[in-house]
């Protein structure tokens, strides 16, 4: 042993690190021969990163160990190098499969050896290399099955040639596991070959040649297969698997985007030909899982026509499709059924917003196989229509179906992409009433930045028992409006508001207070002054300023009218619209051509209790002058729309009674104005409205 | 059909009486046995015989037939549901005689790996509706194969990813899904090593096995034990020891959080560096996964441990992250003031709950919890990984296509040659 042998070996006992990427190819070969399970996972790792060409032949010997360890070691190095050959370049690749080939070919090599060799050889072919060689051994019967297995996994170009090529000389037993290898491929390299066998006398050659052609997207195969099936006798072993390899060409087709129509059209025909129930059943499914309205049209009439399990097959395929108008087809066929099939039918019923389905779906909610759909089918695809009648399920569900419901709708708010806001609304407030307390929080937390627009008693009480201080302000906008008048709770939710009124930006709320059914209650929560007389229209233009009050400011007391230029004009009472405007067109009586160079007096009567700092917050299109209790205060002569609250004007108020007049002009446009009364600290002014 | 009344003796073991009076608690509404699935179950070793465990006390169903390769498995599994049910299924070597019987509505499958997708897909063909144990594939192209025939066939198929039905995870989800900790740009799970080794004794094959049934699509080998009992050591069974047995079962409730089922890019890297260099997988691997939005990491290692658990997920938010295993939940900061969550405890693998859904889908004709889309794409992320690991390389995956871009050699690993006549 010379020194550097002696130093080699002492260095794998007492080297720094066990794995020392500088230890030769042969040195890591005299690992794998060790007992050391520890040697074997060096050389393995190690071994794996080296030239491959010069690697393989080195270790090869080792594969016929007795040992499990070592031939295990080996083979996975052999199919590590194998896998990575692709890095040492085109020639380093060619020259592996080379040695790989020439190694399997030699006779004197164990069966398990070259067994290993194989698998190692799959994965470092490519369309360049020769297969030619193997061909003995795919007609060979000890070695036909593992080659057939080695080419198939290969799946290369000359892969595929050599099993095309045997088709000629194997007997049809072996001709057929061919096939079923080629199956598994894509295309069909050897097309002639494989048609020519469809008429084979043998039944599973037959159905061999069907199978390796219903994977390709041809209409051609399809037919060609169409024709096998429909002579297949029914007591075939293979009458199922050919009409099932046509079934599943015809999705082919559909799936790459082929001819649809006659895709749909070969459904009808497995329909009608094929005597198979589970057949008969997939294509019913294929054509409502791709089926369009006239589909639709054949369905129902299956449903109506059909009995037992084709009915059935029917009524769920039909409620798949997913066509504009589907909800009334079904709702039409509903009158056919009883309410169990009706079930069947929800989830097309609840794809597109309907309201004619209500009664409906109330009926077949009512039964327990209804709900189970319901809430399955929620579940399976959550969409807006279902929330409307999550409510009718509240009682009577059992605790895991609750947690369904609610898994749902987490599902749903979490990946719902639909623009209607109101919808998630909807969903974060039955999940404030349905999840558990410590899910309560973040339900809650979705709600304050959804509007909602429609709160049901039953929620309603659920949420105030619950309590309602820490409420965002679109809920507690509708809660106020759903509480009856008599409520004692009403004047609590109306400070809760005012409060947020004050705090909130005004913008905002009269977004979401516009969508609501209880609008009404918003103008006066807000401090709006909603009563005014209204006098006018009287002849203005820009360029003259706002001097002229046209002998109005003599007729605010007593309601008198006004004379100008030989007109007669008087006081008409009207109130604000939505949440708290004045709209001036009125004045013009629809006559809006001449609903320009004008203006316009309004004149509102306030009383409050005792005198405090008070602001009125003004928008107008387009200017103003202001006066309270007769005394100018402010005037603008500008041209713009109206903006709520864009003028903050201080006003003293009186204890009792007060007046407030307004003059505002048009120049063209729109013409409105909006006016609230605050204290100093922003919040709406208590005051009653007098005698308007 | 094959009765062996004479090898059938009445056993009272306390084991079962433990197992029945858990199961005897199995939720579910009380049906009629007319109303009740009639199905059978396929495969009766460890996993198989938690289910009929199970099953056999679920008033949903009512078990008319067991099936293993091994005779005296399925006298056994006879024996069990005898005992917890006092009624007699009848026992079949092939599953073939089972899927014949126009009686049975629903199958269990819960064979070796290999034998998942055709049992399914077979069973599917023959108008049944199938509970299959993941990992629900060992290639792509097989999953591919079994979701297409699933819906071809208008068929329920649920898989056995049991943790959907878990409230410890649906809680967790809820949580998650309602923005508590933010948006979720990482996740991580993690398991222990694989300990498999190489290496088995070549046997004759025991009496009352069907060796060739048993391997069924996989190359035919001689019987050994070690292939027999320890299956999921061996490449043509199972595509990766714990890759494929705990990372389909994490990688699905990752799948879930992030609600995401298919990565961009996936690359796996390992080895065995301490022992085990000869068995088919390796001790200890880490995987990479980029997600649109989300970079997710699978570990293998020894002493494996995050947030104090030694097998679990975590997903990690903008605002805060989450650990969980199927015992407890956490979230962190402590700040948040969420106290852990405690489930209740694990007591078996067959969980009611799933099962459950399973027969409630039966009637509805729903999409269940753990659909076979959904399994198959949570089973394809860890297949995607075994193969960046035998490849040695980053891969890019196409989900539509579901083939790896630009890499015909990582693609060969997507399909299987099955033996003749066994056919997907």
């Amino acid at each position: 042993m010379c020194f550097f042998e002696i130093v080699s070996i002492a260095l794998m006992f007492f080297s720094p690190s066990d794995f020392d990427t500088s230890l030769s190819v042969e040195l890591l070969i005299q690992k794998l021969s060790s007992k050391s399970e520890l040697d074997h996972a060096i050389a393995r790792q190690l071994l794996s990163l080296k030239n491959p060409v010069v690697v393989v032949p080195k270790i090869l010997p080792f594969l016929e160990s007795e040992d499990p360890d070592i031939k295990g070691t080996t083979r996975n190095i052999l199919i590590d190098l194998a896998n990575d050959s692709k890095k040492w370049g085109g020639d380093v690749r060619k020259n592996l499969s080379h040695i790989l080939i020439e190694s399997f070919l030699d006779s004197k090599r164990s069966t398990s050896a070259r067994e290993d060799i194989l698998k190692a050889l799959i994965f470092t072919v490519d369309d360049e290399v020769d297969l030619l060689p193997l061909k003995e051994y795919l007609i060979n019967e000890e070695w036909r099955e593992k080659i057939r297995t080695a080419l198939v996994e290969a799946n290369t170009k000359p892969a595929k040639s050599l099993l095309c090529d045997s088709l000629d000389v194997l007997d049809d037993k072996a001709k057929s596991a061919i096939l079923l290898g080629l199956y598994q491929l894509d295309g069909v390299p050897c097309e002639e070959k494989v048609i020519s066998l469809l008429s084979s006398s043998n039944p599973e050659l037959r159905a061999s040649a069907v199978l390796s052609l219903s994977n390709t997207p041809s209409p051609i195969y399809a037919e060609k297969i169409f024709q096998v099936c429909v002579l297949e006798p029914e007591i075939s072993d293979y009458y199922q698997q050919n009409w099932d390899s046509l079934l599943r060409i015809t999705e082919r087709i559909l799936q790459t985007g082929g001819n649809w129509s006659y895709a749909i059209n070969l459904y009808k025909k497995i329909l009608a030909f094929s005597k198979s129930q589970s057949i008969v059943c997939s294509a019913i499914f294929g054509l409502g899982r791709y089926g369009d309205d006239s589909v639709a049209e054949f369905l129902s009439e299956l449903v109506i026509t059909s009995e037992g399990e084709k009915k059935k097959c029917a009524m769920c395929a039909l409620s798949q499709i997913s066509s504009k108008g589907i909800a009334d087809k079904l709702l039409n066929l509903c009158g056919r059924l009883s309410l169990e099939e009706q079930a069947m039918l929800l989830p097309g019923l609840l794809r597109e917003n309907n309201r004619e389905i209500n009664e409906t779906v109330i009926n077949i909610l009512s039964t327990p196989i209804g709900k189970e759909k319901f809430i399955n089918s929620f579940w399976e695809e959550p969409n807006c229509n279902y929330l409307n009648y999550l409510t009718y399920l509240d009682k009577d569900i059992t605790e895991i179906q609750r947690n369904k419901i609610i898994q749902s709708l987490w599902k749903y708010v979490s990946t719902n992409t639909e623009e209607n806001q109101e919808c998630k609304g909807k969903a974060y407030m039955l999940l404030y009433k349905m999840a558990p307390p410590d899910e309560k929080p973040y339900a809650m937390s979705g709600l304050k930045k959804f509007p909602i627009t429609e709160v049901t008693q039953d929620l309603l009480q659920d949420i105030l028992k619950e309590g309602y201080d820490s409420l965002p302000f679109p809920l507690l906008f509708e809660l106020y409006g759903a509480l009856p008048n008599e409520d004692e709770r009403k004047g609590r939710l109306k400070g809760l508001l005012i409060s947020q009124i004050k705090e909130s930006s005004l913008e905002l709320i009269l977004s979401i207070v516009s969508e609501s059914k209880y609008l009404d209650n918003f103008p006066s929560l807000a401090g709006f002054i909603t009563s005014w007389k209204l006098i006018g229209p009287f002849p203005w233009s820009f360029g003259e300023g706002i001097d002229s009050d046209y002998g109005v400011l003599n007729a605010v007391e007593g309601n008198k009218g006004v004379e100008f230029r030989g007109k007669r004009f008087e006081w008409k009472s009207v109130k604000t619209e939505g949440w708290g405007y004045v709209n001036l067109m009125h004045l013009c009586e629809g006559k809006d051509e001449e609903c320009s160079n004008i203006c316009a007096f309004a004149l509102a009567n306030i009383k409050i209790t005792e005198a405090q700092e008070s602001y009125l917050l003004l928008g107008s299109d387009d200017g103003y002058r202001l006066w309270v209790n007769g005394e100018l205060i402010d005037a603008k002569n500008v041209d713009r729309g109206m903006k709520v609250d864009e003028e903050k004007l201080p006003i003293k108020l009186l204890p009792g009674s007060n007046k407030i007049l307004l003059q505002i002009t048009q120049i063209r446009g729109g013409w409105n104005f909006c006016a609230r009364l605050v204290d100093k600290e922003n919040k709406p002014l208590k005051f009653e409205m007098e005698g308007n | 059909m094959m009765r062996r009344r004479d090898f059938l003796k009445k056993t009272s073991s306390l084991f079962f009486l433990s197992s029945s009076s858990y199961f005897s608690k199995a939720l579910g509404n009380s049906q009629s046995l007319s109303n009740s699935v009639r199905i059978a179950v396929i495969g009766t070793g460890g996993m198989g015989t938690r289910h009929l465990e199970a099953l056999a006390v679920n008033p949903q169903c009512v078990i008319l037939a067991v099936c293993d390769v091994a005779k005296s498995r399925y006298y056994e599994a006879i024996k069990i549901v005898e005992n917890l049910s006092n009624k007699t299924p009848d026992g079949y070597q092939d599953f073939r005689r089972v899927l014949e019987r126009s009686d049975i509505d629903a199958v269990f499958v819960a064979t070796p790996d290999h034998w998942h997708p055709l049992i399914t897909i077979m069973a599917c063909k023959a108008g049944k509706d199938v509970y299959v144990e993941k990992p629900v594939c060992t290639t792509i192209q097989e999953g591919r194969a079994m979701v297409d025939t699933a819906r071809r066939y208008g068929r329920v198929v649920q898989v056995g990813t049991q943790q959907r039905s878990m409230p410890v995870f649906q809680k967790a989800m809820h949580l998650i899904h309602s923005g508590v900790i933010g948006t979720i740009t990482s996740a991580r799970a993690w398991v222990g090593v694989n300990e498999w080794k190489a290496g088995e004794k070549i046997e004759p094959i025991p009496k009352g096995l069907d060796w060739d049934l048993w391997l069924g699509p996989a190359p035919y080998v001689p019987f050994s034990k070690e292939r027999f009992v320890g299956f999921m050591g061996f490449f043509d069974y199972a595509r990766g020891g714990q890759l494929t047995n705990w990372g389909i079962h994490l990688m699905d409730v990752v799948h879930w959080g992030i609600q995401q089922d298919s990565p961009l890019t996936v690359y796996a890297s390992g080895g065995s560096y301490r022992q085990g260099a000869g068995a088919d997988n390796y001790e200890t691997i880490e995987a990479v996964f980029e997600y649109p939005g989300c970079l997710v990491t699978w570990e293998q290692r020894h002493s494996s441990t995050h947030g104090n658990k030694a097998y679990g997920i975590a997903f990690y938010g903008t605002e805060g992250a989450l650990f969980i295993d199927r015992n407890s939940f956490i979230i962190k900061p402590d700040s948040k003031g969420i106290p852990e969550f405690i489930g209740e405890p694990e007591k078996s693998w067959a969980n009611p709950q799933h099962h459950n859904n399973f027969f409630e889908c039966i009637r509805t004709r729903n999409i269940p919890v753990a659909d076979i889309e959904q399994g198959f794409r949570s089973t394809s992320a860890v297949l995607l990984a075994g193969i960046s690991l035998r490849c040695k390389r980053k891969l890019v995956w196409d989900k539509n296509t579901e083939r790896f871009v630009n890499d015909s050699d990582a693609n060969k690993y997507l399909i299987r040659a099955y033996r003749p006549p066994w056919h997907l």
